[in-house]
């Protein structure tokens, strides 16, 4: 009995003490759980100025969560929140937490490397793009962020004034159109236009209408004295369009800007414009007009402008008069807003109010619709001879349009039109000289810009022009 | 007893550490945070600050600000591009001290630069205006020349150059030598731009003649920099370049093209150019602020930003000399702000690091005579600054500064449209420094 007891008491001690022992494993695990939860560093977060009331009540969310929560998509989240809105300095020590979690992160290591570049802290930006491409999770494709890494080491050596490793860089990454245009146009600057021309003849082969190669191959022709043959590339260039985005920075952020603060909305509201449903249209934008309230950002005019665009297809010409009002108030000025005040009052039937303002408008900022508009008034009033001005006008307009977008064979109807309706416009002769040269037709070319030049001795591009035809 | 106590304990700890988590405060120190940016020891030259015509409703655009006596009474006024209402403005001081605003042109697209000149020398002054055509982004061919005529009814519009990119500059001079002014043109555009001429054919006709193709120029200043007496041009061409260039005047309306200058730092952000003889040796050097990233969604300042002063040392050739580091630095100006004989520069930030409110958006470079410079501030606000000028703007013989604000970005704070800061005191003699280390840079 006595055993008994004994035993009792002393599995009731291995159970006190096993408890006890539970107790201090769990007190020790819990203490350091609680210490290192303690010892957490905050977010650190900017001064916010009264910029953007919608970015103003996301980033506490989000600090909140990388708080509390802390993971690494936490993190994550506030640090390219941080980058969007350009704090650089703010989002740096978020990506180092990112980094900190989650070593293999790319996305943060980039993130991190791109915070320390455009702080112009270079040196230290280095390695951790490095870091970033050796992050690449397949290696034998190059991902965007490991493009991006290539981009900004070369740039950067070039920022820093490092010829050769710039070169060195822009070598290795070639086949990336942005490193293959600084390789060219560093073998140019600095006397081997020579070696740069087979790599554009390869690039020009691939990309006949890049403007960038062909702009680089008119500096290379004028290297090596070649003065003739550039300007003839100087002149295919002048109609073609960007293709190449030189700078990738501006494409990194915007990927993130979309998804904060007011770029956020708009992006949303860009998704509502091809369902042209101008109600919701509307609704979206007097929404945000109301979350920007007094506040002196660029985005208020921006939203303005846009919603008496909608309220325009909507025919609510009161409501476009408030916002032309408020415009005027914020001394917004300029060519679209006279547009714009034109059309409502030509809807509530003041046409020569309308006629005022598009007259003006178009002396700020020439453009073929309005062109037309301004003959539909001027024929309502059967004015036939400010008809065919504006008319004449319209199909310059449009000409020009055409043209410089090297939509040559289009662009001669309207010429001929702007010419039949006004026979003595030497910039319409000018063109009609332009046209006929890119396509070819070189006695018609010269008989237009020496019909220009008789109307306007002083059209300089006209004397140009005809020294690069060919002598008949 | 004790036992169900403790098991009570074992189990329930866990679950308590574990809730309590959520709930435990950050105690940990914050990561320091970086702030780029640059500030410096206040003026010696002390200055008092006035906000010019009425104060902004909205998001002040002026490009661009000068002091001249347009009515040529003696008394100075102050023109603005003001790209935001789209008009120039006039200021002109009263006797109580404030400064009145009149909109002098109206209906201008994006206003960059306006020059004050009497280019059909009728004796009285007419404005060219750079018509940018767009203050954003763009490649097409929105750019102008507009001539305003003076004329006892007003001023009178001719479009002497229409159908370019966008333009940023016009500065006169008889390059042909016939007698009359002809006009240099920066046409800024965007991917693609040119360096014209305009041959003044009378009349107010001018043919254009191109000098250069390339994109990004900001500004052609005009002088004889090779001293044979005629007046030649140099720019300033940008974007992905960052080439100086200049223009030798051959005579009979031709010009030799020089590359003088260039770096391979497609990011140093050249933001304008300014022709004075800052050495005090008789030629012309030239002065070129730099710090422009408006190309990046939010700008900061980099370690290359700030004025590169390029000493004319003859022959073409022009040494470069780093003589300020401002973050940002947008445009300069030169004036005797302290009455010892030098020329002084003076300089504005559009993109300093406008988180630390002492960094500075004025300053002005000492030069003690051998051309080392000292940088003073003068102010941090206003702030977003892309234009300033030097100038007697109350006729109290001492040098003052005006500036104007071009609130594109971000901080919508310490916003002008024009400001003034007048010297208030005789200025008196103070220490010197040496020059910032000079960047190397390709000849």
């Amino acid at each position: 009995m006595r055993n008994h007891v004994s035993q009792q008491q002393q599995f009731g001690k291995l159970v006190t003490l096993s408890l006890l022992a539970v107790i201090i494993v769990e007190l020790t695990v819990g203490g350091v759980l609680w210490g290192r939860r303690l010892l957490r560093r905050p977010p650190v977060l900017p001064i916010l100025q009264a910029g953007d009331p919608l970015f103003a009540r996301q980033l506490p969310v989000l600090a909140r969560d990388a708080e509390q929560r802390g993971t690494t998509e936490d993190w994550l989240n506030l640090s390219v929140a941080l980058l969007a809105q350009g704090f650089y300095d703010e989002a740096e020590l978020a990506f180092r937490r990112v980094i900190e979690l989650d070593p293999l992160n790319q996305e943060g290591r980039f993130g991190l490397a791109f915070c320390l570049d455009r702080v112009g802290r270079i040196e230290e930006s280095k390695p951790e793009y490095h870091r970033a491409i050796a992050l690449n999770s397949r290696p034998n494709v190059t991902d965007r962020l490991s493009q991006y890494a290539w981009m900004a080491l070369g740039r950067n050596e070039l920022r820093e004034e490092h010829a050769a490793e710039a070169e060195e860089i822009f070598r290795r990454t070639d086949r990336f159109q942005t490193q293959a245009v600084q390789l060219i146009k560093l073998l140019i600057r600095s006397g081997r236009a020579a070696e740069a021309m087979p790599r554009l003849d390869a690039a020009l082969k691939q990309f006949p209408m890049s403007l960038e190669f062909h702009f680089l191959r008119y500096r290379a022709l004028l290297e090596l004295d070649r003065p003739e043959e550039a300007a003839k590339v100087a002149d295919l260039f002048d109609r073609l369009r960007p293709t190449i985005s030189l700078n990738f920075n501006t494409d990194y952020v915007r990927h993130y800007r979309k998804r904060t603060g007011f770029d956020e909305a708009i992006e949303e509201y860009n998704q509502l414009i091809s369902d042209r449903n101008m109600d919701r249209m509307a609704a979206v934008l007097e929404e945000l007009l109301k979350e920007i309230g007094t506040l002196p950002v660029p985005m208020a005019s921006t939203v303005q402008v846009s919603l008496a665009e909608v309220e325009l297809q909507r025919q609510r010409s009161e409501r476009i008069l408030e916002l032309v009002h408020t415009l005027h108030l914020t001394e917004v000025e300029g060519a679209d807003v006279l547009q714009l005040e034109g059309a409502a009052l030509q809807m509530q039937g003041h046409h020569a109010q309308a006629v005022a303002l598009w007259e003006r408008a178009m002396q700020m900022g020439p453009n073929p619709q309005l062109a037309e508009k301004l003959a539909e008034e001027a024929d309502r009033i059967k004015d036939t001879r400010k008809r065919d001005h504006w008319r004449a006008q319209a199909a310059l307009l449009q000409t020009r349009e055409l043209f410089w977008n090297n939509r040559i064979e289009e662009a001669l109807p309207p010429v001929r039109q702007a010419l039949q309706l006004d026979g003595e416009n030497p910039q319409a002769w000018y063109y009609l000289g332009q046209v006929q040269r890119v396509r070819g037709d070189f006695p018609a070319a010269r008989e237009a810009y020496e019909k220009c030049l008789q109307l306007a001795p002083w059209y300089g591009r006209a004397d140009a022009a005809l020294r690069l035809l060919p002598a008949t | 007893m004790r036992q169900i106590v403790l098991a009570v304990v074992a189990l329930s700890l866990p679950v308590l550490i574990w809730a309590g988590l959520p709930f435990l405060p950050p105690l940990g120190k914050p990561l320091e945070v970086h702030h780029g940016g640059t500030h410096y020891p206040p003026s010696p030259v002390p200055f008092d600050r006035q906000t010019i015509g009425p104060p902004p409703a909205g998001l002040p655009l002026v490009a661009n600000v000068q002091i001249v006596d347009l009515d040529q009474d003696g008394q100075p006024e102050i023109l603005a591009c003001d790209a935001g209402r789209c008009c120039l403005t006039e200021y002109r001081r009263h006797a109580n001290g404030e400064w009145n605003e009149t909109i002098l042109l109206a209906d201008l697209n994006a206003p960059a630069h306006v020059t004050p000149v009497d280019i059909d020398q009728d004796g009285d002054m007419d404005l060219i205006l750079s018509i940018l055509g767009n203050l954003y982004p763009d490649d097409s061919v929105v750019g102008r020349v507009e001539l305003y005529e003076k004329t006892p009814a007003g001023y009178l519009r001719h479009v002497i150059l229409d159908d370019v990119r966008r333009v940023a500059d016009v500065q006169p001079g008889d390059f042909d030598g016939d007698g009359d002014l002809d006009l240099a043109v920066a046409v800024f555009g965007y991917s693609r731009g040119q360096i014209l001429w305009l041959e003044n054919l009378g009349n107010l006709k001018f043919r254009d003649h191109e000098l250069l193709n390339a994109p990004g120029t900001i500004h052609v200043p005009v002088a004889d920099y090779d001293g044979d007496g005629d007046l030649d041009i140099a720019a300033i061409v940008t974007q992905d370049e960052e080439e100086l260039w200049g223009f030798e005047n051959l005579g009979n309306g031709t010009f030799q093209s020089r590359r003088l200058w260039f770096t391979i730092n497609l990011d140093l952000g050249g933001a304008g150019l300014v022709q004075a003889d800052l050495d005090h040796d008789g030629d012309a050097d030239l002065i070129l602020p730099a710090g422009d990233n408006l190309e990046d969604l939010d700008a900061y300042p980099q370690p290359y930003h700030g004025c590169y002063w390029f000493e004319n040392t003859g022959g073409w050739k022009f040494e470069p000399h780093r003589i300020s580091d401002l973050g940002g630095t947008y445009a300069a100006a030169t004036g005797d702000i302290n009455a010892d004989g030098h020329l002084d520069v003076v300089l504005v930030s559009m993109t300093n690091h406008w988180s630390r409110p002492e960094n500075a958006s004025v300053v002005w470079l000492e030069n003690d005579g051998k051309q080392n410079f000292r940088t003073w501030q003068v102010a941090s606000d206003p702030i977003h600054l892309v234009t300033v000028a030097v100038g007697d703007l109350n006729s109290d013989g001492r040098a003052d500064l005006v500036a104007g604000g071009l609130n594109m970005r971000k901080p919508f704070e310490r916003m002008t449209r024009v400001s003034a800061w007048f010297q208030l005191a005789a200025p008196s003699a103070s220490p010197v420094a040496s020059r910032v280390p000079v960047p190397s840079s390709a000849p």
